[in-house]
């Protein structure tokens, strides 16, 4: 399979092809020095462009060179690797997140370029999201146990065998 | 306490937990009542009207006394 690197020589012999049929030998010299311009090796899609996802934010993507060499407006990433490999995003760093059960918070890590002072980039604090299955943030079998033996007394629910019902 | 345990890690769901300790204890009738739901039809309505008024006081229990850990 051809590299995606060699499209711009493809794309050039096609224009310069292109040309030749049409323009004598001399003038196909001056085509063969301005190859039409591909954008096909491009690492950014620009019809596609999302900032976060080319900033990495989230993804645990970590550039590796100059993604923004051309001039696709990516802008330059604060994601950063620490020594120990954990991959670090100033932006998603929130010091309540990262509050122990003891009191201790977890400081910010540092590293490389990342902007140390800056800290939730939450845009609206009126909103969040939060992910949490049962148990994690509150202990709620012994609230649903107790919502159900409510909900049997004011039924007044009795098995008449057993008498009662009650969890 | 110990009993709810079981069945918190044997039935998943409200109403089927409901009704895995009725057919195993024996269906219940309101108000101390004799009169026990006979129908698969009854069985459902009492199993929704225990359901809908537990939901209403687990409302109550979360925002009045949970805390978080």
């Amino acid at each position: 399979m051809q590299s995606l690197r060699a499209t711009p020589n493809i794309a050039g012999r096609r224009a310069i092809d292109a040309a030749g049929s049409r323009t004598s030998p001399s003038t196909r010299r001056a085509v063969t020095r301005s190859p039409v311009k591909s954008t096909a090796y491009l690492t950014v899609d620009p019809d596609q462009y999302d900032p976060d996802a080319n900033s990495g934010r989230g993804s645990g993507f970590v550039p590796s060179g100059a993604v923004s060499s051309h001039g696709g407006g990516v802008r330059p990433s604060r994601v950063t690797r620490g020594a120990d490999g954990v991959v670090y995003d100033p932006d998603q760093y929130d010091a309540d997140a990262n509050q122990r059960s003891g009191g201790d918070v977890v400081p910010r890590p540092s590293g490389g370029s990342a902007r140390q002072t800056e800290g939730s980039n939450t845009v609206d604090p009126r909103f969040a999201l939060l992910f949490d299955c049962d148990g994690v943030i509150v202990e709620t079998e012994e609230l649903h146990r107790k919502a159900y033996n409510a909900s049997f007394k004011h039924f007044g629910l009795t098995i008449p065998a057993s008498g009662k019902v009650e969890w | 306490m110990e009993y709810y345990d079981v069945l918190a890690n044997t039935v998943g769901g409200g109403k089927p937990k409901m009704r895995y300790h009725f057919d195993n204890n024996g269906w219940p009738a309101f108000f101390g009542g004799s009169q026990v739901p006979a129908s698969e039809e009854q069985k459902s309505a009492m199993v929704d009207a225990l359901q809908d008024q537990k939901t209403e006081f687990y409302k109550e229990i979360v925002e009045s006394t949970a805390t978080a850990r």
